[in-house]
């Protein structure tokens, strides 16, 4: 198991900044994710890491050896791509015997790992069959064996999953978890799917154009994103600007356009009546209330009261969309009603209630 | 009663699985009897002669010939050259293709046109020019006197190695030809391949050997196929340098006998036999492995910055310097008075020019080359939108062997097909011995059809069949709409295909030196040929020709690539 540190790299092409000092330790035999939209220089990392591609500055770091310069095939740092890159002229046996060929095995040596590997990922019988005669999904696997039998000191994963249907990409997420805590090997993982890297990461690191914006647990990310860009790039969020009215207690009281909300100040130590601010609320965390059974209190805390302006039913769940109009000005809202008994309607007036824990407040950048 | 009902039966299945409507039965069938009677009837004709003696089977001529020592020596020489021309073309085209492909380094794009240059000369144009170089007091015995790095007693004669003299020539001009195959063979190459090899700890070599190298095998055997088959076949060359014992220039010497002895088709069969073989074995790794990879590693070639970048340069354009050694000295000899004794001409002269505006054969050769091969364009044109047209767009019986008979030239040498046109159409009206205008045109025309075929196959490929719905939809017929609409999007394949047909009929060796029998006749391949046998001023009169040849060719392929843009490396690909 190795650490991975990364400290200050920067990649530049001609005047774009692909990587931009960014400086993350991976702890070792973690499943650590790079997150982030298209284009905001995730892959640039992993091939700098792989070693494809030299960074412009910085260092990285393999445990202590330091690896800029040494060309990928000696970092034993192996790359999963995108598109599975199977050698289509050799059998599965022959893709998977590759890398411990080069390492010189004995045949016998070879043989006996390959087949413990297609076991791990549950391809034993297709061994003499050649990449082109396997579905995505079995390519996928046939990928991720040919990295680990070189038992290497990082793995490293290009959007592994997202030339899966979705079907199947839910049963890969639970594959390459069980084969990671069997394996316990270093990986890092890039992708674009939030969803991803909620269900499976240790720890993930959110990249925004060339930078990392935050490094964190998935349970931190969700409930105490430090930026609106993660709020809401990670899950869903309402946004909402205030002004701090009162600050007691580890409370806040902050007064918003539409309704008073109150909200945990704990982790907001400068927070003083006053400043403006800026909360986030999840869609799920709306409890939705038809306001024929609930008479609104235009005082209330914590409550709002909206009109239906669109409905998306989904069976389990329902997915509001929300007018809120205070005089001249008006906000939209987004709400996830779980579990729908009866169905609201277009042009409904709902209320929404919401705790003060789940009030995310938002540090300003 | 079930034999008439059969018949009606397929005669139903005719009409309803197909649509043959009374153009494209007629269309079928001229294209099928002209195939017919110029490629198909000539080979058979030729297996016939080889195989059968007063209507028995026999493999008599065949043990005849390999009894023959001076066959045998033939044979061998064949192979030897081939291998080595192949070699040495593989070796160069090669590195230039990996430099041009995986890297970005100063005037590449000029580089890429250079490259081509060769294509312009016929090697055996080449050779007259590579004569008067490497003579015995020649330009570069002179040089090297001059220098005092030859004994002026003792100059060496580079024209007794014969053999390496075609190998270099043939290399000269083939190269290009293999490097466009290798280029796109290596662009074609999944670059996440090689970083999925090289992250398992594959070093650069090994990579290579392991996963580029055979991801690029189909192209690259092509190429060398390609390049053996040329140099297997080539006839010019050998003629020029003397080197007689090879089976091109024999079958060549056999053709004043072809109708008298048969041992001529038996070597002939055993060329079809071999180029045929190879042929079919190129195909049919190309058409295997061809797995669908979609590559999603933007790997931009790599920028080679300061001296790298300069040598690399540098290497290419000393390549493409030597490439044009051949050329240049033609067009020296052409102007040249004097040229003996010394490195460059002492005394320059346009006489030569003139001499081929007098000279009844010179103008009589350019003038017969313009006919054919205009008349020869026109025939491909017609069959080759016709073919590609019924190949694409057309539901008929026997579609596939349509497409393989098209293409099969391609496998056939020139001095196989002119060997079997020589015999099967002697004392008849075609007979070239009485006037060999006809049977040149045609032959022309056979062995460049594929070339417009594919052309005009591609063409059509890309022209998206709604577009042709829509035309008719809007109530015109469907041949008014291959006019109105088709065609015209296709415009630039043709015209590109049309072009290169056009101007590899006027430098066409073979054929033309085989079949053009009678001075009336002779192509400007032909009167080079000749002349450059003539004493005296023969060869420099023979070099202006080239010259025109070579300019001709240049302005046709430069009018191609504008046309077609940049996908002329395309046409040249097997």
């Amino acid at each position: 198991m190795v650490e991975v540190r990364l400290v200050n790299v920067t990649k530049r092409y001609g005047d774009i900044v692909a990587v931009d000092g960014v400086s993350v330790t991976v702890a070792p035999g973690e499943l650590f994710f790079v997150l982030g939209p298209s284009g905001c220089g995730k892959t640039t990392l992993l091939r700098l890491i792989a070693g494809f591609i030299d960074p412009d500055e910085g260092e990285i770091w393999f445990g202590d050896r330091l690896m800029n310069r040494i060309p990928a095939h000696r970092r034993n740092a192996v790359m999963v791509f995108q598109n599975y890159a199977l050698f289509p002229h050799m059998t599965v046996f022959e893709n998977v015997a590759y890398g411990l060929r080069l390492r010189g095995l004995s045949k016998r040596e070879i043989a006996e790992r390959v087949e413990s590997y297609l076991e791990l990922v549950r391809m034993g019988d297709t061994k003499w069959r050649y990449p082109g005669q396997l579905s995505g999904g079995q390519q996928q696997r046939i990928a991720l064996a040919r990295a680990l039998a070189v038992q290497p000191d990082v793995l490293l994963l290009d959007e592994p999953l997202s030339n899966l249907d979705v079907q199947l990409r839910k049963e890969m997420r639970q594959e390459l978890k069980r084969i990671h805590s069997q394996t316990r090997i270093t990986t890092i993982y890039v992708t674009h799917d939030q969803k991803e890297a909620l269900a499976m990461a240790d720890r993930i690191a959110v990249m925004r154009s060339g930078r990392v914006v935050q490094v964190g647990t998935p349970h931190e990310l969700y409930r105490k994103p430090k930026s609106r860009y993660v709020a809401e790039f990670i899950g869903d969020a309402n946004v909402i600007e205030g002004v701090v009215r009162r600050v007691e207690g580890g409370v806040a009281l902050l007064s918003t356009p539409f309704c008073i909300v109150e909200c945990c100040c704990d982790d907001a130590p400068g927070l003083s009546e006053g400043m403006r601010a800026t909360i986030a609320i999840r869609p799920e965390a709306m409890q939705v209330v038809s306001a024929r059974n609930a008479s609104a209190d235009s005082q209330a805390v914590n409550e709002v009261r909206a009109k239906v302006v669109d409905v998306v039913y989904m069976g389990d769940e329902e997915l509001l969309e929300l007018s809120v109009e205070r005089g001249h000005g008006k906000w939209h809202l987004r709400a996830t009603h779980t579990n729908p008994k009866e169905r609201v309607l277009i042009g409904d007036e709902v209320i929404l209630r919401f705790s003060s824990s789940d009030v995310i407040l938002i540090p300003p950048e | 009663m079930s034999s008439s009902y059969r018949l009606s039966n397929f005669a139903s299945r005719l009409i309803h699985d197909y649509d043959l409507k009374p153009d494209v039965v007629l269309a079928v069938v001229a294209l099928a009897a002209f195939l017919a009677a110029f490629l198909i009837y000539p080979m058979l004709y030729s297996l016939r002669e080889a195989f059968f003696s007063d209507g028995e089977f026999t493999i008599d001529f065949f043990m005849l010939l390999f009894r023959n020592p001076a066959v045998l020596t033939c044979i061998l020489n064949s192979f030897k050259l081939a291998i080595a021309s192949t070699a040495l073309t593989m070796g160069v085209s090669m590195p230039l293709a990996w430099a041009m492909i995986r890297y970005k380094f100063p005037l590449q794009g000029a580089l890429g046109i250079l490259l081509l240059m060769p294509l312009i000369l016929p090697p055996f144009v080449g050779a007259i020019g590579m004569k008067q170089l490497l003579a015995r007091y020649g330009a570069l015995n002179s040089l090297l006197m001059s220098l005092g790095l030859m004994d002026r007693a003792h100059p060496i004669d580079w024209l007794e190695m014969g053999f390496w003299c075609i190998v270099i020539v043939q290399a000269l001009h083939l190269y290009p030809i293999a490097y466009l195959n290798l280029a796109a063979a290596l662009s074609s190459v999944d670059r996440t391949l090689e970083e999925a090899a090289q992250s398992l700890g594959a070093s650069p070599m090994r990579r290579f050997l392991t996963v580029t190298l055979p991801l690029m095998f189909p192209g690259v055997f092509a190429a060398c196929i390609l390049t053996f088959i040329f140099s297997f076949t080539d006839l010019g060359t050998p003629l020029i340098f003397l080197y007689t014992q090879v089976i091109p220039v024999r079958i060549f010497n056999m053709v004043e006998t072809a109708t008298e002895d048969p041992s001529g088709y038996a070597l002939i069969v055993l060329v079809l036999a071999i180029t045929s073989v190879l042929f079919a074995l190129s195909k049919r790794l190309s058409e295997r492995r061809q797995v669908a990879v979609v590559s999603t590693s933007a790997v931009s070639p790599k920028q080679l910055i300061g001296m790298k970048g300069w040598f690399v340069t540098l290497f290419i354009l000393a390549l493409c310097l030597i490439a044009m050694v051949p050329h240049a000295c033609v067009v020296l000899n052409s102007f040249a008075k004097s040229w003996a004794m010394s490195a460059l001409p002492s005394e320059f002269t346009l006489q030569h020019y003139e001499a081929i505006v007098k000279h009844p054969i010179t103008t009589v050769s350019i003038r017969n080359s313009f006919i054919y091969s205009l008349v020869s364009t026109a025939l491909d044109v017609v069959f080759g939108v016709a073919i590609a047209y019924i190949l694409t767009r057309r539901r008929v019986p026997f579609k596939g062997l349509l497409d393989i008979v098209a293409m099969m030239p391609l496998a056939i040498p020139g001095v196989v097909l002119a060997f079997g046109y020589v015999g099967c159409y002697a004392n008849t009206i075609l007979d070239p011995r009485v006037n060999a205008a006809p049977l040149l045109i045609i032959s022309y025309a056979v062995r460049r059809m594929p070339y417009l075929v594919r052309a005009c196959y591609a063409g059509f490929q890309q022209v998206s069949t709604t577009l042709e719905e829509a035309s008719m939809s809007l109530g015109a017929s469907p041949l008014r709409t291959t006019i109105k609409v088709t065609l015209p999007l296709i415009y630039a394949h043709i015209t590109a295909g049309a072009i290169l047909t056009f101007a590899f009929a006027m430098l066409e060796v073979s054929d033309s030196l085989i079949l053009a029998l009678n001075p009336p006749n002779f192509p400007m391949t032909k009167a080079i040929y000749v002349l450059s046998r003539r004493v005296g001023d023969g060869p420099r009169i023979a070099s202006a020709m080239g010259v025109i040849g070579m300019a001709i060719l240049a302005l046709s392929l430069s009018i191609a690539s504008r046309t077609l843009g940049r996908r002329l490396g395309e046409l040249f690909k097997v």
